[in-house]
């Protein structure tokens, strides 16, 4: 067995290893990155690709400011994986909106909204009428129950494999090394960090966990069990049509190739006290009241996959407890936060401090000295 | 170039008869034996599409069956006097 020295090694190249490791290599450090196919961690490869900041956590506002954080860097950053990987990346930064069917919806959204403001003290959306919804969105025919739509102008939508796919290319072009290999374990050893895979031995001095729902069984060097569990995100797809929404709606949106993912509203509805039924059936029936032109159309394919969701609902982004030189993310968002992960983790992962709007996110919160 | 031992089954393509053999999916018959170039349009960019996969997975062999739009032509069977109209207007109907 072959033994690689590295400075870091980042266990996992989904949305969030891979977003950390361009951070990282950014930094000049020898980056080595160990990404396999899994089963199940696929979220990565199975989601909405919005970037969505809007509406949700007002009761974790660094949280949501974390968001918004993200969403900004985001156009510099996109630009710079265009130039750098060679590839184009389709996005939107046009705003997103959540359609609502009812008075009583929007003036329960428009209350919710007043109060992120007052907790953010910046938020730039607002509630608008159908008029005006109809002239963001003018090629969809909204259903007559719509009367309206939360909106704001920070939201946008992601092609999410091509982000991927541009990280990937860049990730070598930029310096780090990208290794297809399923890990085995990773430990202590020798003052710093052994991970087994099945093509060798990697050693680091330094090691990032981004594994997913695989983070679980990686930590158990340091802690028994980590406070993440897997929930289940279904959806469904419906069949290509004329592209009519630059404009993400939340629940039924439109992908860059024409089809239409259908679902997944529960994901960002954070405010919500009543259960949101997260039945794909329930969420068709909301889309086609939204938007009926989708009831006449096929649904193509429906897929599931697994969130990675931290108890709190928040990210984490820690140390592991008597182990400062390694460093856990768990987003249950991270293609919204990708841009945060590339431009503002890299310094914590290499012993600095976490940005100001991120330093409650560690695991100190759920009782760990670390 | 119907091989006589093989039974066929005649369907239209475009208004067109055609004589194919049984047995085959309509992609087959339109690529294989109408010798189509491309069978409909991507509704986004208008773009010229053809049967790809031919085994379920692209969307892209999507064509209009006994007055059906956007059926995936590679999971159909022909069958006896069925209809069959490529999509090339790229609005999908
Ligand atoms: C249906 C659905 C829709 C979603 N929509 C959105 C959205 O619109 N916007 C948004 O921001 N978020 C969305 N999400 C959430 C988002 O997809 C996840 O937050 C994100 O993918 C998590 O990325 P990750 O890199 O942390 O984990 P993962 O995606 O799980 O990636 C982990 C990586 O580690 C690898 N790995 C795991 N174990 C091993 C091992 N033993 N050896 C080697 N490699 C390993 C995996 O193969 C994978 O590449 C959605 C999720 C779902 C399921
Ligand atoms: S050819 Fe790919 S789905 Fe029919």
């Amino acid at each position: 067995m072959s033994t690689t020295e590295q400075d870091i090694i980042v266990v996992g190249g989904g949305m969030a290893g891979s977003a950390l490791a361009y951070g990282l290599a950014g930094k000049g450090r020898k980056v080595t990155v160990l990404d396999a196919p899994t089963d199940t961690n696929k979220a990565s490869r199975a989601n909405v690709g919005l970037i969505w900041c809007q509406s949700k956590f007002l009761h974790l506002p660094d949280y949501a400011k974390w968001g918004f954080i993200s969403a900004r860097l985001f156009p510099a950053l996109t630009k710079e994986l265009e130039e750098i990987s060679e590839h184009t990346i389709p996005v939107n930064y046009l705003g997103g909106v959540i359609p609502v069917l009812s008075a009583e919806e929007y003036a329960s959204r428009g209350e919710y909204i007043d109060k992120l403001r007052e907790a953010l003290g910046e938020y730039k959306g607002c509630m608008i009428d159908r008029t005006e919804l109809e002239r963001k969105l003018p090629g969809i025919g909204w259903g007559p129950e719509v009367c309206g739509a939360a909106w704001c102008e920070e939201d946008g939508v992601i092609d999410p494999l091509a982000l991927l796919r541009a990280f990937r290319v860049a990730l070598p072009r930029v310096g780090a090394t990208y290794r297809q290999t399923l890990v085995y374990d990773v430990q202590p050893h020798a003052g710093g960090y052994r991970v087994t895979t099945r093509d060798g031995v990697f050693d680091a001095e330094r090691l990032v966990l981004a594994a997913g729902l695989a983070n679980r069984r990686f930590v158990q060097f340091a802690m028994p069990d980590l406070p993440v569990y897997p929930d289940k995100g279904q959806v469904l797809l419906v069949e290509r049509m004329p592209y009519v929404m630059p404009i993400p709606v939340l629940g039924a949106t439109q992908t860059f190739g024409g089809t239409t993912i259908i679902g997944f509203r529960h994901e960002h509805s954070g405010h919500h006290t009543r259960v949101v039924p997260s039945d794909v059936a329930t969420e068709g029936q909301w889309a086609i009241r939204v938007w009926p032109e989708l009831g006449k159309k096929r649904v193509i394919r429906a897929w599931a996959g697994l969130r990675v969701m931290p108890e709190d609902k928040m990210a984490i982004y820690s140390h592991l407890p008597g182990h400062p030189k390694v460093t856990l993310v768990n987003t249950h968002s991270a293609v919204t936060m990708a841009a945060a992960h590339a431009r503002l983790l890299a310094d914590f992962a290499l012993g600095g401090d976490l940005p100001e709007t991120a330093q409650g996110m560690t695991l100190k919160r759920f009782g760990y000295d670390c | 170039m119907q091989n006589t031992a093989t039974p066929t089954v005649h369907i239209t393509l475009d208004g067109k008869p055609l004589e194919v053999p049984a047995g085959i999916s309509v992609a087959a018959a339109v690529l294989g034996h109408a010798h189509a170039e491309h069978t409909c349009k991507h509704p986004v960019d208008g773009s010229a599409r053809a049967p790809y996969c031919l085994m379920g997975v692209c969307f892209e062999c999507l064509m209009e069956i006994n007055g059906e739009p956007n059926v995936q032509s590679c999971l159909v069977t022909v069958q006896e006097g069925m209809t069959v109209r490529r999509q090339l207007s790229g609005e999908s109907a």
